[in-house]
């Protein structure tokens, strides 16, 4: 008798301990043939830590409000459509992960951000394996901390930029991971505005009518390792600090307003081990400061990089420049100059090295003279390749007088770095 | 005329100079193509030669063909032929062989090294603006020998012409351009582009070549120009008149002309 009263008493003890909905979680299931028919009406039924299974089908719900902690997960993928009525989904709670559904058509509007997932104040969430179909916004996040967007599909058939939303709209937001998702045709695939403390890896953004990564006012942020290609503006990074970008692609970011990378107003940030591949400019610069740009890949760009005279204390070391038609160009005429150029690989380079230390023994001045002309007339791009440019450019080169003389790489690499 | 064509074309073609000219297109496309990794880079370096090469030895060559032939030319006058078939005849053999040679000089290494034939279309334009660079220049050397009876004088202008049209015009087009930046400069770019043959067939190759989206917004703005049929057509039509033109002068003076 004394046993089993110990017995309970420890049980009671241990349930009392133990987070009660861990005990009592319970698994619902949705679906056509099943008793609970919308998700809606599953969300609603749910308990606090519930999972629901949400069987395949294609479900016409829109406005699903989730507020405890649910994990929702999608069986055979099955289809949400919102039928173009306002969000499709909202998520406004801790802990709540949303796996492997297909969430359509959410409404479209020039004055609401509607979105097929759309996050408030919440936090520890996590949305995996989902496809995103031509929604306004697909994922439109805010004021949340600690979530993870990961392995995700989101297509936006985005037509003209201002009947458009963004990929990945993330706005005040802290320690986010955005990992392995492919977007494409958005306004701007992904978009940071306030957000602090988070990564972005491995994701692929392409076609997007504006910019494929977008950064305001974010950060002590990275990006590793991802693809932006054949976006209306490339990628820009502007009034932000510390940001590390490592390893990315930008490909054929074209057009008359086309950068890969475009910074402005950005201070104290690494760029190193990126390529830059047939973009009309590679990176532009306008007043970024305190940079540091190494070991980064630029070939068959229009311009490699455009460093334009309000950058300051930059260093760009050890990167690799071939087959560009302007390795550099610049706005001022240089005297001023504070930035650092080294040890970099110009294909352009015809010095030599007598002393066999694998630097070239004369110095690179990157920024020829009819880049100084187009920069200042534009449409003297007309005469690149001309025989008088060729000649007058070689000239110049051997004797400067108007190129800016600072700007400068004095220990040009002899071979690719 | 067929006749003169046929045996002046023969005659040229047996000729060193020709066969010179042929294999320097062969051996410099050929070194081109085999050291580039893709045929759009050996192209623009191609590109170099044409504009700068083709032009040159066009009138430098069609001048001393001209002094070289006078003999038979007088010859030619004395029988009962019209004039305007002797000299049309003599041009069209010249300037046909010397843009054989260029087309067969860069063809055959493009087709050997570029199986897949990858940018056929600016490779097109590359051959159809060499051989108009080639009409052009020829029509001006013959207008250019039978203007000055002294060689020297001939030759000195010769060198002048494509002087002028090669580097002396791009430079006035800089000025230019450097002296108004404060307008507008997009349709004045147009324009000058279009009025000097050597620069059009530049641009018209460049801008089929992947690097015209390169050009930010200027290069945008003649992308759609040289893109859209009209502009097309604009080119070709002015390159046709850059033919035209000196060939009438000198065929007008030529059926006058006490030999």
């Amino acid at each position: 008798m004394y046993s089993i009263k110990r017995v309970l008493f420890f049980l009671t003890l241990i349930s009392a301990l133990l987070p009660a909905p861990v005990l009592f979680a319970a698994t619902l299931e949705c679906g056509p043939g099943k008793p609970l028919k919308t998700l809606s009406s599953a969300v609603s039924v749910a308990q606090a830590n519930d999972k629901i299974l949400l069987f395949a089908g294609t479900y016409h719900e829109s406005l699903v409000h989730i507020r405890k902690p649910l994990t929702i997960e999608g069986i055979g993928m099955p289809v949400i459509d919102g039928g173009e009525n306002k969000d499709v989904i909202t998520i406004e709670g801790d802990h709540i992960s949303i796996k492997g559904i297909e969430i359509r058509n959410s409404g479209k509007s020039t004055s609401r951000d509607y979105a097929g997932i759309k996050m408030v104040n919440s936090s520890h969430c996590v949305i995996e394996h989902c496809r995103f179909i031509n929604n306004f916004f697909s994922m439109h996040l805010d004021h949340s901390k600690q979530c993870i967007i990961k392995n995700n599909y989101l297509n936006g058939n985005a037509k003209t930029e201002t009947a458009s939303g963004n990929g990945i709209h993330i706005w005040k937001c802290d320690s986010f991971s955005i990992l392995f998702n492919k977007i494409e045709r958005h306004r701007d695939g992904i978009y940071f505005e306030f957000v602090r403390n988070s990564r972005i890896i491995s994701n692929v953004s392409n076609n997007n009518l504006r910019y494929g990564l977008h950064f305001m006012f974010s950060d002590y942020d990275s990006y590793h390792y991802n693809i932006f290609s054949n976006n209306g503006a490339g990628v820009a990074v502007m009034y932000t600090q510390h940001i590390d970008m490592k390893g990315n692609t930008f490909t054929k970011n074209w057009g008359p307003t086309s950068y890969g990378l475009l910074l402005k107003d950005i201070n104290f940030s690494r760029i190193s081990g990126n390529s830059f591949i047939g973009n009309t400019v590679g990176i532009q610069m306008e007043n970024a400061n305190k940079l540091r740009i190494q070991g980064n890949n630029f070939s068959q760009n229009g311009w490699a990089m455009r460093i334009m005279g309000n950058c300051e204390y930059d260093t760009v070391v050890a990167n690799n420049f071939i087959g560009n038609s302007f390795d550099l160009s610049t706005n001022s005429s240089g005297t001023g100059n504070l930035n650092v150029l080294e040890a970099n690989f110009w294909d352009k380079y015809k010095g030599y090295d007598l002393n066999r230390d694998k630097t070239g023994d004369i110095p690179y001045r990157p920024v020829s003279l009819f880049s100084m002309f187009v920069e200042s007339v534009p449409s003297a791009v007309v005469l690149l390749h001309s025989f008088m440019i060729d000649v007058m450019d070689e000239v110049e080169k051997n004797l400067p007088s108007l190129i800016p003389v600072t700007l400068v790489d004095s220990k040009p690499k002899m071979k690719k770095n | 005329m067929f006749k003169i064509f046929k045996y002046s074309l023969l005659d040229l073609l047996r000729s060193r100079w020709l066969i010179f000219y042929f294999l320097f297109f062969l051996t410099s496309s050929f070194l081109l193509f085999y050291f580039s990794s893709n045929a759009a880079k050996a192209l623009v370096s191609l590109l170099h030669v044409e504009v700068a090469i083709v032009p040159l030895v066009s009138i430098i060559f069609g001048v001393m063909y001209y002094y070289n032939s006078r003999e038979f030319i007088e010859l030619l006058l004395a029988q009962p032929l019209k004039r305007d078939t002797i000299f049309l005849g003599l041009y069209l053999s010249l300037s046909s062989s010397l843009a054989f040679c260029f087309v067969l000089g860069t063809g055959i290494p493009f087709i050997y090294f570029n199986t897949g034939f990858s940018d056929i279309g600016s490779f097109g334009y590359y051959l159809l603006t060499g051989v108009m660079l080639t009409y052009i220049f020829t029509a001006f050397a013959f207008l250019i020998s039978l203007l000055n009876e002294n060689r020297i004088k001939g030759f000195g202008l010769s060198i002048l012409v494509w002087l002028y049209m090669v580097v002396v015009a791009d430079g006035i087009f800089l000025l230019l351009l450097m002296y108004f930046q404060d307008y507008p400069l997009e349709k004045l770019t147009l324009a000058l582009t279009i009025l000097n043959p050597v620069d059009l067939s530049r641009v018209l190759v460049l801008l089929n070549l992947e690097i015209s989206a390169l050009m930010g917004y200027s290069g945008a703005v003649f992308n759609s120009f040289f893109g859209s049929i009209p502009g097309i057509i604009t080119a070709f039509l002015s390159l046709l008149m850059w033919i035209l033109l000196p060939l009438f002068v000198f065929l007008k003076i030529a059926s006058r002309k006490n030999f």
